[in-house]
């Protein structure tokens, strides 16, 4: 006969259904509501809420302005964080070419046209989100599978060397501040 | 899109998501990049094989064997050029794009000279193995003299051999 133990066990999915709750106001003035696990995936925000010295009791009463990112990618980075904030930590990379497959759900959410993940990018750089700014890597470097140099250089803007070099002389060209 | 606005380390970031075949093709397209970022990343170690009728180079996990012989289980790719060397190729593996052969008369320039060319793109790779086989079977065989010119000043370069 085998003795139950008497302390309590606390479900995982209880304490999932009850986080600590952020508010987050974007450059153009939308709010998102994001839960400390989730927020918690980027440093910049973590950091943030770290120094302003938010805790469970008044996270609500004081958003957090982020003038850097916009609504349209401040709710995409959201439901990011939502989906992956009981992801186990990656390994460090090495710094030869990433062997990873972008789920499928991910690859959805980045489906989206070139200048909106270009946005994307710079508000997950900003906010330092490691984990997106992998899978939006991974997005756009998929872009130049099985690609000729010739369309390589279409897809990503590339200027060919005699464009850049005019870019640079017309640079150097041009009369400076005082000029 | 415009990839070389992006900051400098998610581009470093993009182009350690890419495939190696990917990024030999994206470095021959522009100087900027090939100098301020390809060159930053290592793909991992080339490797470099030469047989009497065959070889083949391998930079991380993408590999192309020249061959004078055809197979009968490559699926044609089509021309492709990869830094300095056009070939008409043919992929080894369906549903993936790193195994390639391409058959040829003289395989051991065209090797060497891609070999030559990623040590270049990416100084940070290194050249993990040189195996060079002058005898097979019965057979025994010369480097032409073009390649035994590359190969010298190969050597001289990386002091390997």
């Amino acid at each position: 006969m085998s003795v139950e133990p008497e302390v309590p066990i606390v479900q995982v999915e209880e304490v999932r259904e009850n986080p600590v709750l952020y508010k987050i106001i974007s450059s153009d003035n939308h709010v998102f509501t994001i839960s400390e696990h989730a927020v918690k995936l980027s440093k910049t925000l973590w950091d943030l809420i770290t120094n302003l010295g938010l805790t469970a009791e008044n996270a609500l009463d004081n958003p957090i302005p982020v003038e850097n990112v916009n609504g349209k990618n401040m709710e995409t980075i959201v439901q990011f964080c939502e989906r992956h904030k009981y992801d186990e930590e990656e390994p460090e990379y090495t710094n030869y070419i990433r062997e990873f497959v972008l789920p499928e759900w991910d690859r959805q959410l980045l489906s989206i046209d070139n200048e909106e993940l270009f946005q994307l990018i710079l508000a997950t750089n900003y906010l330092d989100i490691q984990k997106l700014m992998d899978y939006c890597c991974r997005v756009i470097g998929d872009m130049a599978k099985d690609k000729t140099p010739e369309e390589l250089r279409i897809i990503y803007g590339i200027p060919t060397d005699a464009e850049d070099d005019a870019l640079e002389r017309s640079a150097s060209d041009s009369p400076g501040p005082s000029g | 899109m415009k990839l070389l606005k992006f900051p400098w380390l998610v581009l470093i970031n993009i182009l350690k998501c890419m495939d190696t075949v990917d990024l030999i093709k994206l470095s021959s397209t522009n100087r900027r990049l090939r100098e301020k970022f390809t060159s930053k990343i290592n793909p991992g170690g080339i490797h470099v094989d030469f047989y009497p009728t065959s070889a083949s180079i391998k930079i991380g996990e993408f590999c192309i064997s020249f061959d004078r012989h055809a197979s009968a289980y490559a699926i044609p790719i089509g021309n492709q050029t990869i830094g300095p060397v056009t070939i008409n190729a043919y992929c080894l593996f369906r549903n993936e794009n790193k195994s390639w052969k391409t058959v040829v008369e003289d395989v051991h320039t065209p090797c060497l000279t891609l070999a030559q060319y990623c040590k270049t793109i990416f100084p940070k790779a290194e050249l993990e193995s040189f195996c060079f086989i002058t005898e097979w079977s019965d057979e025994q065989y010369e480097l032409e003299e073009s390649t035994r010119q590359l190969l010298a000043s190969w050597s001289q370069i990386f002091n390997k051999f």
